[in-house]
């Protein structure tokens, strides 16, 4: 019962307070102008988002295509590994003569 | 204003006419200037806040949908720049008095200072809250706002916001015993 009173009484307090008023002399002009302001620059941003997305999925595709879709062996490869090919190209180039002279022996 | 007329100047607002939002304008920014003025306590903070929160209302109006009135959305966008404000600014701020201050040839000096005590003390304490509560007691007591819309100003259910304003009540009424 003391709760309830306490509760009103808090109430009443609080919708019975004399807050100062304020007032203000801003018109729409200064918020239009703003607003015509962000709105320009809001354009502007997406102008250089467009061209900066396009660029970033170009390089994005290229990279792509070259490491995954249609990789170049040979720049992937070692020094060595590419020594081994190249020997390798070399004793099939000769295979004929090698093979001339393990006969001959 | 009334709920179709309001709609109609939020469609021409949207299609860029500046006399409809002198309307809206005029509509609103006493009541949104007085109630950011009871959060910051400082008029030249609560004007700049209004300013913004009509711009940012301006700027976002084709995101604004009529589920909610569009004075709640324009309080939800202020109570969220205010948070902000407060963020900002939690050591460098400056109270002005809240309070109108009474004439001082009343009948009763005695009941008068009493008030006057009594006031100051409550919106110290609710200066101490934290912040949703004291958005939500002072949409209820000061706005004279229903749970519902200040359930959507603050982005919370309903039973949460009642849950934070009951909250707000017991603390004020905890630290006004002496008073009560």
């Amino acid at each position: 019962m003391k709760n309830e009173r306490e509760k009103e009484k808090i109430e009443r307090v609080l919708e019975s307070l004399p807050f100062k008023k304020v007032s203000s002399d801003v018109g729409t002009d200064e918020i239009w102008k703003e607003y015509e302001k962000r709105k320009k620059r809001k354009l502007w941003i997406k102008a250089a988002l467009i061209p900066l997305g396009a660029g970033i999925t170009a390089v994005l595709v290229i990279w792509f295509h070259s490491r995954i879709i249609a990789p170049t062996p040979p720049s992937d490869l070692s020094f060595y590994a590419r020594m081994d090919l190249y020997q390798n190209y070399e004793v099939i180039k000769n295979l004929d003569v090698l093979l001339a002279m393990e006969e001959e022996k | 204003m009334e709920y179709v007329e309001e709609l109609q100047i939020i469609e021409r607002i949207k299609n860029g006419d500046r006399d409809a939002f002198e309307t809206l304008y005029l509509g609103y920014k006493e009541n949104l200037l007085n109630f950011i003025f009871k959060l910051v306590g400082n008029s030249q903070v609560a004007e700049d806040i209004m300013q913004e929160t009509f711009v940012r209302a301006l700027v976002h109006i084709k995101d604004w949908k009529p589920k909610a009135s569009f004075k709640t959305w324009l309080f939800h966008i202020a109570v969220n720049l205010t948070r902000n404000y407060w963020r900002r600014e939690r050591r460098n701020f400056s109270i002005e008095k809240y309070l109108d201050v009474f004439p001082s040839d009343s009948d009763n000096p005695e009941q008068e200072a009493f008030s006057t005590q009594l006031y100051e003390r409550v919106m110290e304490l609710i200066n101490k809250l934290p912040y949703n509560q004291r958005v939500a007691l002072t949409l209820l007591f000061f706005e004279k706002m229903g749970y519902d819309e200040i359930a959507n100003i603050l982005g919370k259910s309903l039973s949460a916001t009642k849950t934070i304003i009951f909250r707000g009540k017991i603390y004020l009424r905890k630290n006004l015993e002496e008073f009560l």
